[in-house]
């Protein structure tokens, strides 16, 4: 529980400018130190000092990671919000329309590129390149078997129109892949 | 028919037109400013590649939106 507490705390203040100055102070004084004592020749001491030091940057590189998925959470969940809003202005008879069409919308994508429905998820094959492509993520497979993956997010719409967006714009054009999972947040075409 | 952008309200048709008898200039104009606006792209759902130009032989438009990294 404190452990959870702490997480949070942290990593809702860490990246203000009191917090980065006082990373910063805390790695320079002990740098400083480290280099004072390597001079004196007080090699255990120094050896602490450039381990909080390291310590220091560290934890910094780990916390920026925690926020980035933590960031990633939130615009998943900021979408999936406003999603549910608009369900709830719509009937429950309105939804189901809604949905059938987007589901033949996909079935005419899936049938027009080629690609197949297996197991949830559908697979598209472009230049050698196998994307498995599911409302969540995408999977890619190259021609070597090296596996990657990436989220993907679109404005709302249903999950069948989602799926059907991103094997429309990956069968023109692969290398969308590697941008969307290098820019989160970031709109391609 | 239809020009017509996904979304969560149903893919209401952004433009209608006879391909019979429509001005083809002027449909491919509002189409290009259909794509600048909703930031998309337009496709022809029954090839699945993407519309450079509409004719009238063109069917089933779908405008569809940029996705973003997550």
């Amino acid at each position: 529980m404190f452990r959870s507490w702490y997480r949070r705390s942290f990593l809702a203040h860490w990246n203000t400018p009191v917090t980065n100055g006082m990373h910063a102070l805390a790695f320079s004084v002990n740098v400083a130190a480290g280099v004072l004592n390597l001079v004196d020749r007080h090699w255990y001491t120094a050896m602490v000092n450039f381990l909080v030091g390291g310590a220091v940057i560290g934890m910094n590189i780990a916390l920026g990671f925690s926020r980035r998925r933590l960031d990633r959470n939130l615009e998943a969940v900021r979408v999936r919000l406003l999603e549910l809003q608009e369900d709830t202005n719509m009937s429950h008879e309105e939804k189901e329309i809604i949905d059938a069409k987007a589901d033949r919308n996909l079935a005419a994508v899936i049938k027009s590129t080629g690609a197949e429905y297996i197991n949830g998820r559908c697979v598209l094959r472009v230049r050698g390149i196998q994307f498995h492509i599911r409302s969540e993520d995408i999977i890619r497979i190259n021609e070597q078997n090296q596996y990657d993956q990436t989220c993907y997010q679109s404005m709302p719409m249903p999950r069948a129109e989602k799926i059907a967006s991103a094997i429309l714009l990956l069968r023109r054009d692969p290398g969308l892949f590697d941008k969307w999972k290098n820019n989160h947040g970031k709109l391609f075409l | 028919m239809q020009v017509q952008l996904w979304n969560r309200q149903g893919d209401a048709p952004l433009l209608e037109y006879d391909p019979a008898t429509a001005d083809m200039v002027e449909v491919n104009r509002l189409v290009d400013e259909l794509e600048v606006k909703h930031g998309a792209r337009a496709f022809d759902k029954t090839t699945g590649e993407e519309v450079k130009e509409v004719t009238r032989q063109t069917q089933d438009v779908s405008l569809v939106r940029a996705l973003a990294g997550g």
